[in-house]
């Protein structure tokens, strides 16, 4: 240290004549050379100290960008979060633990992990649905859409050693193997006998949508006709509606063959089978064998034999 | 959290301007780190005659000492000289206010107060208000404060100036984009550097021997007592040996410094000395007696007139001298100057060393004003009891915010 302590007593003139009352001089500043180039150099420093500082608070912009971007990517590319739940909607039967058994996910897998285009093609080749859509809903869920198709009528077979199965079909044709349909679904169901092509397959079934059209619209408007109907017979429907003679054949518990036209006015077809089942009832009803509606305009009964005769003797 | 700041200590003085930097660490230590020398325009007597000639000056050497330093001086303390310093004696008196008569702190602020309340004119300006020992019922002592007594009383010596001089000073400093934090008459910053507290205990008594005046500064019991000025200097050695030896002005600078001496002795009588000593034409000898009287008067001239004015003012006890006569300045460097100031004064003399954790090249006498000025940038010159305070909040604050 330069010196030997404080002074014994203060020594600094403080006060309103002292000369610090001074340094603020009024006068005009002296100027010198020396003084220009000083505050120069000091203007420029600062001005390289902005500049230097605004370079780096913009590499700092910059580099926090840049960082929250491979942040963001590294988000995209990565493993990321397991898959923690499975949103599942569907407008038909099929149950949740279905698609667990079709995703067949293990436990632990990613969202990235999951190849979502994979698992659409996986449940959309099963038959009960029509469509489906495999969506991820970050971070953690899995998003399942399905269409199912509507189930119009049933399909027996049986196995070469005499065991029976039943197949779905579809209001497209569709046909499949029926899963979480109940039971008393099932039950009304009509079953088909699809019409054989000539090497004896019958599949795909072809203009199975104008059967659909009439069993849907018995269903809603004759409810209690459509719960009699057992078979629904296409031996003499192939399909093809440019061909004339196309009938829907339907065998129900009150008369084992009504014969309806296809492509024609489903409509008035049932309309006129109501009518004649409540005509023929008010007469005692006598067992018919067929009704005829696709006679263009009119519609042919035909009573069994015993009933036929009764009513021949009592109109004579 | 340390901070630094760098302090300028600046000497604006008649033949040189000399600018110390140094960079005070945590208010706690103090490095030199840059330093300048360059001779004085526009300056007599200390008192700035040419303020555009001198800001040259004292600019280029501030900025000379901060290129050494690779740094910008924050603040600036200053030096002050010349002949316009001027100083009184106030004495302040009052009775203890308590009812016990203890002295207590509100008493010494109003006995301070009263005594620093006498007025200037308005063309003067306080510089210093130097506190002498307090007395108690007419004894001194250093702190009064919890005695008992009725009366208490302080004296104070204070310095002021000529407000228009100072005030070129201030304008020289600001013209170059700093402030002064502080302003120190030139004696007490030498003095502060020169003597030990031991030494101000004893009494001693300080000359400062510049170009072209002569400060001076007397402490007794560890006060500083006394300050004054001779505007008499170097320069007038310079001038007297020019005019005594009819030689140039450059010529007698030169017997001066080469082969000057301040106290005759019998063996000059004989001695010669050559003006050039390069056997050039026009090369002369000299004697030596003759060089060596010339300087004696002059010098001595300067001490007698110090001598006289202790002793008008009844201060001049050789046993409150007991340290003796320390020279510093430019001009002690005359070989025989101690031997000069012992017979005029009758005390022990000697020439001001620096002290000696400083470089050598500072140690020069030349450099003991502005290492006065550092001392006091780095302890301040604050009252004992106000310097004690512990600093607030707000200021501890302050000062960690302080990013300078």
């Amino acid at each position: 240290m330069i010196g030997s302590g404080r002074d014994k007593g203060g020594s600094s003139a403080k006060g309103p004549q002292s000369w610090q009352n001074l340094t603020k001089p009024t006068k005009k500043r002296v100027n010198s050379p020396q003084a220009k180039k000083r505050r120069r150099q000091h203007q420029i420093k600062i001005a390289s100290a902005v500049l230097v500082g605004l370079a780096f608070v913009l590499f700092g912009v910059w580099g926090v960008a840049a960082l929250r971007e491979q942040e963001a990517s590294i988000e995209i590319k990565s493993p990321s979060e397991k898959i923690e739940r499975i949103i599942f909607n569907t407008n038909g039967v099929l149950p949740d633990d279905w698609i667990g058994r079709v995703l067949g996910l293990k436990s632990g897998t990613t969202m990235m992990e999951v190849d979502i285009y994979g698992l659409k093609s996986k449940i959309e080749s099963y038959g009960q649905v029509k469509r489906a859509s495999v969506e991820r809903v970050f971070p953690s869920d899995l998003q399942i859409n399905i269409e199912e198709h509507t189930p119009v009528m049933r399909l027996a077979f049986e196995s070469r050693d005499g065991k029976r199965s039943f197949k779905i079909v579809g209001a497209d044709g569709s046909i499949y193997e029926g899963e979480g349909y109940p039971k008393s679904v099932l039950r009304e169901l009509p079953f088909v006998m699809p019409y054989v092509l000539p090497d004896g397959s019958f599949e795909p079934m072809r203009g199975i949508e104008e059967v659909s059209k009439l069993i849907e619209l018995a269903k809603f408007t004759q409810p209690r006709v459509y719960r009699m109907w057992d078979v629904i017979s296409l031996q003499n429907y192939s399909g093809d509606l440019e061909l004339p003679g196309q009938v829907i054949e339907v065998r129900s518990k009150l008369v084992p063959r009504i014969l309806f036209a296809a492509a024609a006015d489903y409509e008035r077809q049932l309309e006129r089978l109501v009518y004649i089942f409540k005509h023929v009832e008010a007469h005692g009803n006598p067992s018919m064998e067929v009704i005829d509606l696709s006679l263009n305009g009119s519609a042919a009964v035909q009573f069994s034999s015993e009933t036929a005769l009764e009513l021949f003797n009592n109109a004579f | 959290m340390s901070h630094s700041r760098v302090v300028g200590a600046v000497e604006i003085g008649t033949s040189k301007i000399a600018v110390l930097l140094g960079e005070i660490v945590s208010d706690a230590g103090l490095n030199i780190i840059g330093h300048s020398a360059c001779s004085s325009k526009g300056i007599k007597k200390g008192v700035i005659t040419d303020l555009d000639v001198a800001s040259d000056c004292v600019h280029a050497a501030i900025m000379t000492a901060e290129k050494a330093a690779h740094t910008r001086i924050d603040e600036v303390y200053l030096a002050q000289t010349g002949g316009h310093l001027k100083g009184n004696f106030n004495i302040g008196v009052t009775n203890v206010s308590s009812e016990e008569g203890i002295v207590r702190g509100v008493d010494v602020e109003r006995v301070k107060d009263e005594a620093k309340r006498r007025n200037l004119p308005d063309s003067r300006t306080y510089i210093h208000h130097i506190q002498n020992p307090f007395r108690i019922d007419g004894k001194p002592v250093d702190n009064p404060i919890s005695r008992e007594c009725e009366r208490l009383e302080v004296g104070y010596w204070s310095v002021h100036g000529d407000s228009g001089i100072v005030s070129d000073c201030l304008r020289v400093i600001s013209g170059i984009d700093l402030e002064v934090s502080d302003m120190i008459i030139s004696s007490i910053a030498s003095g502060a550097v020169l003597l030990e507290e031991a030494e101000k205990d004893a009494g001693a008594l300080v000359i400062d021997i510049g170009g072209g005046t002569s400060d001076f500064v007397f402490y007794r019991k560890g006060y500083i007592v006394r300050t004054g000025l001779v505007p008499v200097g170097g320069d007038h050695i310079t001038n007297d040996l020019s005019i005594g030896l009819r030689v140039g002005r450059k010529s007698a600078e030169e017997f001066k410094v080469k082969h000057g001496r301040a106290y005759y002795e019998t063996g000059d009588r004989d001695e010669k000395v050559w003006l050039y000593g390069d056997l050039t034409i026009g090369d002369r000898n000299y004697p030596q007696s003759a060089i060596t009287k010339i300087i004696e008067a002059r010098v001595s001239e300067i001490f007698e007139i110090i001598k006289d004015q202790l002793e008008m003012e009844g201060l001049f006890q050789r046993t409150d001298i007991a340290s003796g006569i320390v020279l510093t300045g430019g001009s002690s460097r005359l070989p025989g100057i101690d031997e000069a100031a012992r017979r005029v004064f009758g005390l022990d003399a000697r020439v001001g060393e620096g002290p000696a954790n400083v470089a050598p090249e500072l140690c020069r006498p030349e450099y003991s004003t502005c290492l006065g000025l550092l001392h006091y940038a780095l302890t301040g010159q604050e009252d004992t009891e106000e310097a004690a305070k512990p600093a607030g909040i707000l200021r501890r604050l302050t000062g960690l915010l302080n990013f300078d």
